[in-house]
């Protein structure tokens, strides 16, 4: 492919400035002290081809500097491509259009409140100061076209803008349109190309990287500033082991198996602030087809039994407290969400299952369905009863775990559907901290002259839950001010 | 029977051997010899022997990745218009061997590939009973 294709040239450029054979027989990267020619000088460097870097290398262009993105994988393989596409906002042109009003201090407030305010107040503040103009970019810039807005439940309000994915997902589209731009514009996107240590000279200012090319390894100068733009560490199990440990450190993967940590990896010897590294997003997931159940979960029909037949949880929660939840309901981590007719969408939830080849069961009774499904009979014939019979009742807050729904229904309506979940890792929201030029910050919350970090490599902004579209909305954001602060680093002549 | 007619039927039937197992070809690398392609149409590297890249398999195959998105647009999914982008050809399309359908790495669709074994690729439903 054509980025693949200037990576190689510039890499054989690169090379024959290289001494003959020197790259290919040192056997550290200490020894591998490779020369910089020209090819590899950059005003920024890139680490990671997501939102966040994509974005950042759109806007340091545009800015007028030279950037480059260094990506390990063949493509974009990082979360993004796997995002339903939501950008949670206020003060866009869209809300403006539609006539919704959206406030920055109310999602200050909601953004906040999901973090159970231990986000960084400054970071969240800048997020909401900046999300409006930059959604206004996305659509101006990078040509994303947005869905109309509807009005969501809370926090979601109207402030998601889904970005049209097509037949794909959102993110893919996104990282489709982002890598677009980068094309438009000639920037570099060197695939197959793994950062594996920052460079820095004598004060520790970040002045380049070293990365792991199919020729070896090679030194990329950066004369602005380095961007971590590499997510965070969700595929790599040492690392959730070590931040994380327990049952939440072995949840199968919703997204990407490459998100292996390089943001602590390249930073925590720089003695970067790593922060809120025990943080993380779950949600459901059926593991052997990736199929997401969310719509089941979240019907506010029927009820959740584990594998011994009985309730487990109370069905007010969202799918993705039900998914936290799980690993430490059943040491199996898996359940059954069990619905009957009653709910509208059980059809095309049954269809999307048999679409993705992916396990549900279904029989016109209660009995029928729990042997299909290799469950307890008289267990889950007995709970479906209970439940029936407190419904009945009005006692439903007195079942053991109550269910607090304000619209229950009854399960009395076949045929009757058992669809299987686990809880899977989405994203973990450790990493490098921040300030509000997406500049990494150290143990004494002074700047690293020259690194930044932005997406989910970065630390600060998400603690404990994300309000829904700030994780693309956040990429978004702090990659173009990383880009903008190198931009004007760059032309005051002297390192952020 | 002489010496010479001996080695006619000999070379005969080696001739009908190798044609045989042309028309039974049972990968993309058979099928394009049969076709006629010489083995350095593909493989552009002299050095060694990679697997060609896209560009190679476009010029005959669809001219870009959009239009042979565009004609497998009926496919569900559509494999050459994913949310992880335009993975090289023979990622799934492999020359010498069975081909191996990238998307059943996290999912288990049920598809038809070329040269594939058996029916499908991502096989039965995964669980006994389910998917009534």
């Amino acid at each position: 492919m054509s980025q693949q294709i200037t990576r190689r040239g510039m890499m054989k450029t690169c090379l024959t400035a290289v001494a003959a054979g020197a790259v290919g027989s040192v056997s550290t990267t200490a020894q591998a002290a490779a020369t910089a020619p020209a090819a590899n000088d950059y005003d920024a460097i890139i680490l990671g081809a997501g939102t966040a870097g994509l974005v950042a290398a759109v806007e340091a262009y545009d800015q007028g500097i030279k950037p480059v993105v260094l990506e390990k994988m063949d493509l974009p393989a990082g979360n993004s491509i796997y995002a339903m596409g939501g950008v949670a906002a206020c003060g866009t042109r869209i809300q403006e259009q539609e006539g919704v009003a959206e406030s920055k201090d109310d999602l200050f407030a909601d953004m906040m409140k999901v973090s159970a305010d231990k986000a960084d107040p400054a970071l969240t503040r800048t997020y909401v100061e900046h999300i409006g103009q930059d959604v206004d970019w996305l659509q101006d810039t990078i040509g994303v076209k947005f869905r109309t807005l509807s009005r969501l439940p809370y926090p979601l309000l109207s402030r998601l803008h889904w970005v049209e994915g097509g037949s794909i997902t959102g993110g893919g589209m996104l990282i489709r349109l982002l890598l677009a731009a980068c094309k438009k514009r000639n920037i570099p996107i060197l695939y197959h190309t793994k950062a594996v240590e920052l460079i820095t000279n004598k004060r520790l200012a970040v002045t380049g990287v070293r990365a792991l090319t199919e020729d070896g390894l090679v030194d990329f100068k950066a004369r602005g500033g380095v961007v971590i733009t590499t997510g965070g560490f969700s595929a790599n199990r040492e690392m959730l082991c070590g931040y994380l440990g327990g049952v939440m450190s072995r949840l199968p993967l919703r997204g990407s198996s490459y998100v292996t940590g390089e943001n602590i990896t390249l930073t925590k010897s720089l003695f970067a602030k790593l922060v809120h590294m025990d943080q993380f997003h779950c949600g459901p997931i059926v593991s052997a087809t990736h199929l997401n159940p969310e719509e089941a979960l979240n019907s506010g029909y029927g009820i959740i039994v584990d594998l011994r037949g009985r309730r487990i949880i109370d069905e007010v929660n969202t799918y993705v407290a039900k998914a936290r939840a799980l690993p430490n309901l059943t040491p199996e981590n898996k359940a059954y969400q069990l619905v009957d007719s009653n709910w509208p969408a059980v059809k095309k939830m049954a269809d999307k299952c048999t679409d993705m080849n992916s396990p549900f069961f279904q029989d016109d009774t209660v009995e029928g369905l729990a042997r299909k499904a290799g469950l307890p009979v008289e267990t889950v014939v007995t709970t479906v009863n209970s439940y029936n019979d407190a419904l009945r009742n009005n006692k439903l807050e007195d079942l053991n775990p109550p269910c607090t729904l304000k619209d229950p229904h009854a399960m009395d309506k076949g045929p009757f559907y058992a669809f299987p979940f686990e809880s899977g890792m989405t994203a973990t929201f450790g990493g490098p901290k921040i300030n509000i030029k997406a500049q990494v910050v150290n143990l004494e919350d002074e700047p690293i002259k020259g690194l930044y970090a932005a997406g989910n490599a970065a630390g600060g902004l998400f603690f404990g839950d994300y309000l829904g579209g700030t994780q693309l909305g956040g990429a978004t954001v702090f990659g173009r001010i990383a880009a903008c602060h190198i931009a004007q680093a760059c032309k005051k002549g002297k390192k952020a | 029977m002489t010496k010479k007619t001996l080695l006619a039927i000999v070379l005969l039937l080696w001739g009908l051997a190798l044609a045989t197992s042309v028309v039974a070809a049972d990968n993309l690398a058979d099928r394009h010899a049969q076709n006629g392609l010489e083995c350095t149409q593909c493989h552009l590297e002299k050095a060694r022997s990679k697997a060609p890249k896209m560009d190679t398999c476009l010029k005959c195959h669809g001219g870009s990745y959009e239009q042979l998105g565009k004609a497998s647009a009926e496919k569900k999914p559509n494999p050459h218009y994913t949310h992880v982008g335009d993975k090289e050809c023979t990622v799934c399309h492999k020359g010498h061997k069975e081909p191996e359908f990238f998307c059943n790495d996290c999912h288990k669709f049920r598809v038809q590939m070329p040269f594939a074994k058996g029916t499908t690729q991502g096989g039965q439903p995964l669980l006994t009973g389910a998917n009534p």
